[in-house]
């Protein structure tokens, strides 16, 4: 036995977010933890990590009562954990995030030996496999990815005897994870224990020892995965059965000779190149890559919201110019950094939802709260969105339940292009299942979708049309077919 | 339970802050603090504050400051003791307009060209100021006499009312003020949903230009002058008034139109009551400093006392 966590309790006002959970894990065992978006798993090991402090219950690592005050002691005592948001301190070089807390172990009579750190943190980039990351540049200046993977080294370098990871592997194309797991199994192998947090049950199932489900703050059940099936987790999730319905079921369809967005010659020195296509009314465009193959920053600069973009975005026949001309023409972008670059985190959920949708809201020019609150209520019902009422600050839910927030911004304002970058990022099977019906239907309405994903399955099972990205530039495309397989797509990205 | 009892203390601060104020002033001063004449002149002191803070808010929601505050008055006072002695609605119209075009220019260098406020109207203020010493040489323009008309209780109150009332409306009510808030909250994300944050960066630094302008015509017939030092401690009032009305210091979602009144109220008396005590000025401004000081420190811990979630965000936010 390695630690025990018992009759934990964390509520925030009425929402009893861990209600008296009793966990113990073992040495050397790799466990996860599943449930449904807010039942409580990040504030569970946000306790365990000394980020936040809990209501009620006792903490024991190696049989001694363990109490951290703060997540550096927790670090002191062999617990990290890699959050479900981004936590690179930008400002700060990498070098620097990944030392944070320990300037002693590179400062030599009080003046900090900046070569000397830069040297070090190389060394260890490098054991990572992260030779393209440099030590001295700001962290703001790298990819989500990258950033969640300099987090990745920053937990493995402390060789914790926890290590927690809170839903980070929908961030990570397919080599990222795979850096995930050595790191896991280093970990397993040195003796030491995982907490693993995915929405994933088929990861779940292959990387872990045994599972912990939750539901609404409450320990449902820890089964070993030898032997489990997604289809019994998912029950246990949710605790009802699941229809089977998941993703799209039609295959050759025509689609709409109708352009609606063309895209020719987009250029972005350093990011990507010579890319160009065109989208389909009605059409579900997926884009697949590897880190670093340019997908994300492409479909930002279709948003137009990339820096040094040459070459032309076409709309409906018309040129487009700036962000405001894409919204004129109703477009979407759904951002893959939710919490900078869509949420508004003190702000309401209405307020949140609503700053899309004055046109329709504000006819005269005058909104009162009242119908802000009616119409959000509406919307976020509609992704089944967990939440005290509409007042509730965005950055109080649960990770998948912001990513319903954004989601549902672009949703309320009847938009007719969406880019969505990762769209179903964190959130659970039951509502994934939802946000896919959702994207049918409004195929089947004439809107049309580009959809950026590290999700394989979600772009096979969802896209009329899949475009390769390799080393930033689009290296093939692939049409909806039956037979198509995760391998099949890993072999033409890599 | 708990909770809830400090909801309302939070939400209803300065309310309390101005019942208790008003209290201990009139303790203090031997009910000279509500005598009616005494209520009538705090108002009529209020009247300007609130003026200038009506307009700062829309900028300070932002997240962003605005130091020009007074040296506007003072360029705008000047406008209205000047060109009245011409044409009184047209002095009131080249004053308005200089403000607005003041807040333009703040807004421009902010927005356009994305300077930090602090640095940008820090600037405009010195500059407003220099080009006064040459334009207020030798003596203080004094106001035309006819402008005296307007020194009256109940003009200034209706105006008060419908100017501000405006601006409560399109802060409260419209898609632009909610704009301004969601730009505090979240400047990136607001530009990624669709926000044109330079049009409404501009719109508040011209709102406020424009407010200001107004404050100075008020300034003018109140002092009858318009000197080199006219509304020089403005700029440090309205900002005092807005966080004595709980407006939080770094602007954003939770912030409340009501502040800009009820704080300028607060202030008002605090600074007439400190006056009836015979308080000496550069004391006054001495405890205003320190009460404002104190309410920030205030504000800030009580959000740590609320739990870990203070910890949490200086890990997943920035
Ligand atoms: N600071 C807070 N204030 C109020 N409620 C909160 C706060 N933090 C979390 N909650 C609530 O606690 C519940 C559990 O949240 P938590 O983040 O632990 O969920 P989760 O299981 O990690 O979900 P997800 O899969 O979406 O990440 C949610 O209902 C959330 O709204
Ligand atoms: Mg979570």
């Amino acid at each position: 036995m390695l630690a025990r966590f018992e009759h934990m309790k964390k509520y925030f006002g009425a929402t009893r977010a861990v209600d008296d959970i009793s966990v113990e894990i073992g040495a050397g065992e790799i466990r996860a933890i599943v449930g449904e978006n807010g039942s409580g798993k990040s504030t569970l090991l946000s306790m365990i990590a000394g980020i936040l402090e809990p209501d009620g219950g006792e903490m024991f690592l190696d049989g001694q009562a363990y109490r951290p005050s703060s997540q550096a002691e927790a670090n002191r005592l062999g617990v990290s954990m890699i959050v479900q948001e981004i936590s690179t301190l930008p400002g700060l070089t990498v070098a620097e995030n990944i030392m944070l807390g320990r300037e002693r172990e590179y400062t030599v009579f009080g003046i900090r030996n900046l070569r000397q750190l830069n040297r070090m943190v190389k060394e260890k980039l490098e054991r990572a496999g992260l030779m393209e990351i440099q030590p001295d540049r700001d962290a703001a200046a790298y990819s989500l990815e990258q950033r969640k993977l300099i987090e990745l080294v920053r937990a493995a370098d402390v060789e914790p005897k926890i290590l927690m990871v809170d839903e980070t592997t929908t961030a990570l194309s397919q080599t990222g994870r795979e850096e995930l797991y050595k790191l896991m199994r280093n970990t397993k192998a040195r003796g030491s224990s995982v907490l693993f947090i995915s929405h994933d049950l088929k990861e779940v199932l292959s990387v872990c020892d045994s599972v912990t489900v939750m539901r609404d703050g409450v320990l449902i059940d820890t089964v070993p995965t030898e032997g489990m099936t997604e289809e019994g987790l998912k029950n246990m999730m949710v605790g009802r059965e699941l229809s089977g319905h998941y993703y799209r079921e039609d295959y050759g369809t025509p689609i709409s000779d109708e352009v609606v967005l063309e895209v020719k010659d987009l250029n972005c020195p350093g990011r990507f190149q010579n890319v160009n296509f065109q989208l389909h009314r009605g059409e579900i465009l997926g884009f697949g890559g590897l880190s670093e193959a340019g997908m994300h920053e492409a479909a930002r600069a279709v948003y137009g919201m990339e820096y040094d973009v040459s070459g032309d975005v076409v709309i409906n026949g018309e040129k487009m110019h700036s962000v405001k001309d894409r919204l004129a023409k109703k477009v979407g972008y759904i951002s893959k950094n939710r919490d900078m670059e869509s949420l508004f985190n003190q702000a309401s959920i209405r307020d949140n939802i609503c700053i899309t949708c004055f046109d329709k809201l504000a006819p005269k020019g005058v909104v009162t709260r009242r119908r802000m609150t009616r119409f959000a209520k509406e919307q976020a019902g509609l992704l089944q969105v967990k939440m005290r009422d509409t007042g509730q600050p965005a950055g109080t839910l649960s990770g998948g339940n912001k990513q319903k927030v954004a989601l549902s911004k672009w949703l309320a304002c009847d938009t007719e292009i969406f880019i969505m970058d990762s769209p179903t990022r964190g959130i659970d099977v039951g509502v994934k299942a939802v946000i896919y019906g959702l994207m049918e239907e409004l195929k089947n309405s004439g809107k049309s979708m580009i959809i950026v994903s590290e999700e394989l399955l979600e772009l096979i099972g969802m896209a009329d049309r899949i475009l390769i990205f390799k080393n930033g530039e689009i290296s093939g495309e692939i049409e909806r077919n039956k037979d198509l397989t995760e391998e099949h797509l890993v072999q033409r990205m890599i | 339970m708990q909770n809830r009892f400090r909801k309302i203390v939070e939400s209803s601060g300065p309310y309390l802050g101005l019942i208790f104020l008003t209290i201990a002033l009139t303790i203090l001063t031997g009910g000279e603090v509500i005598a009616p004449g005494n209520i009538k002149l705090v108002l009529e002191q209020s009247i300007i504050l609130i003026f200038a803070s009506t307009g700062l808010i829309f900028v300070m929601t932002m997240g962003m400051l605005d130091l020009s505050v007074g040296a506007n008055i003072c360029i705008c006072c000047y406008m209205v003791a000047k060109v009245c002695q011409v044409n009184i609605p047209l002095g009131i119209l080249t004053a308005l307009l200089t403000g607005i075009l003041v807040g333009f220019l703040n807004g421009v260098l902010t927005g356009r060209y994305k300077i930090m406020s602090f640095l940008v109207t820090l600037c405009t203020r010195y500059i407003i100021n220099g080009l006064m010493v040459p334009l207020i040489a030798k003596e203080a323009v004094t106001v035309p006499f006819a402008l005296y008309s307007y020194d009256n209780f109940g003009f200034k109150i209706t105006v008060l009312i419908l100017l501000v009332g405006a601006a409560g409306c399109l802060y409260m009510f419209t898609p632009f003020g909610n704009r301004v808030r969601m730009i505090g909250s979240n400047e990136l994300g607001a530009s990624y949903s669709g926000v044109n944050v330079r049009q409404v960066k501009i719109g508040c630094y011209m709102i406020c230009g424009a407010f200001g302008a107004v404050a100075a015509f008020f300034t003018a017939i109140r002092t009858g002058t318009a000197a080199l030092n006219t509304g020089s401690d403005m700029m440090f009032n309205a900002l005092i008034a807005l966080v004595m009305g709980g407006f939080p210091a770094r602007g954003g979602a939770k912030a409340r139109f009501s502040s800009c009144v009820v704080g300028g109220l607060v202030l008002s008396i605090l600074t007439n009551g400190l006056t009836l005590l015979e308080m000496d000025a550069t004391l006054q401004q001495f405890l205003k400093g320190g009460i404002f000081l104190l309410i920030i420190v205030l504000v800030s811990e009580k959000k740590r006392s609320g739990g870990g979630r203070l910890r949490l965000r200086l890990r997943t936010e920035s």
